[in-house]
């Protein structure tokens, strides 16, 4: 996946067809974050926090299946999907961009997760295993496209 | 880096942030050691709206010290600012400033 055009907030990216399909099979794992991991505060015994997390978790869920259908109704837009027998082009402005950064954050911190969290200790002494291949596939090619958009937003931003 | 079990230290605000003396939350960013620096600073500069340099230093205290203290506002605000850090998949919360 490359950065092949860019101007104003137009960005287009061209994608070899084992990466757009890569780039789908990620995107299709959204959302992997537990729909209660998210905490408003540490804090403890404020109903008016109580009453916060309840609408904070409601903003997310509904966030979550918002983004969802968005990201269904955009993976199959012809004016943001152009694909030939030899490569896809994505056609994004940078509000699709910052949408696809947060899908993609999702996936990686949520297969972090699956993994069981690990801080950089515990990363050395994890192994890779039948059951937990996925989650670290999973993380390491939703940092791989992420780094690809950051790095063109850098670029389109100058 | 992961959450630090290292006593608390004050948090150090940018002096920018503080906006009115009714601000009693700080919005607090904690690290998540998988989630990618330049990403981090990306998400700083698109919520807060501040420059990259400003960011990075966030983003790199968040790294080091396992959070940043990124803002300190009243209760609405900070939780307008929670929930877009929520949104990109960031570990944040709203402490009371005590």
């Amino acid at each position: 996946m490359k950065l092949v055009k860019h101007g104003g907030a137009r960005l287009v990216f061209q994608l070899t067809p084992r990466e757009q399909q890569l780039f789908v099979e990620v995107l299709g794992l959204y959302p992997l974050i537990p729909a209660d991991a998210r905490k408003l505060t540490r804090h403890v015994g404020s109903l008016q926090l109580d009453e916060s997390q309840q609408l904070l978790d409601d903003a997310l869920a509904e966030g979550r299946e918002a983004t969802r259908k968005q990201l269904a109704k955009f993976l199959t837009d012809p004016e943001r999907v152009h694909t030939t027998k030899s490569y896809t082009r994505l056609i994004l402005g940078t509000a699709e961009v910052e949408f696809l950064l947060q899908v993609l954050n999702d996936v990686r911190v949520g297969s972090w997760m699956k993994l069981g969290s690990p801080d950089y200790d515990a990363e050395k002494a994890l192994q890779v295993t039948e059951g937990n291949a996925v989650h670290f596939w999973a993380r390491e090619m939703a940092g791989a496209f992420q780094s690809v958009l950051l790095a063109a937003m850098n670029v389109n931003q100058g | 880096m992961s959450e630090s079990a290292e006593p608390l230290v004050l948090p150090v605000v940018d002096s920018a942030t503080k906006t009115t003396h009714e601000s009693s939350w700080l919005v607090v960013c904690w690290d998540d050691p998988v989630n990618l620096m330049d990403y981090v600073t990306h998400v700083f500069q698109a919520v807060f709206g501040w420059d990259r340099q400003r960011a990075e230093q966030h983003m790199m205290q968040v790294h080091k010290q396992g959070k940043s203290v990124l803002a300190r506002e009243g209760f609405e605000k900070a939780e307008h600012y929670v929930h877009q850090l929520h949104r990109y998949a960031l570990s944040a919360t709203m402490e009371r400033d005590e």
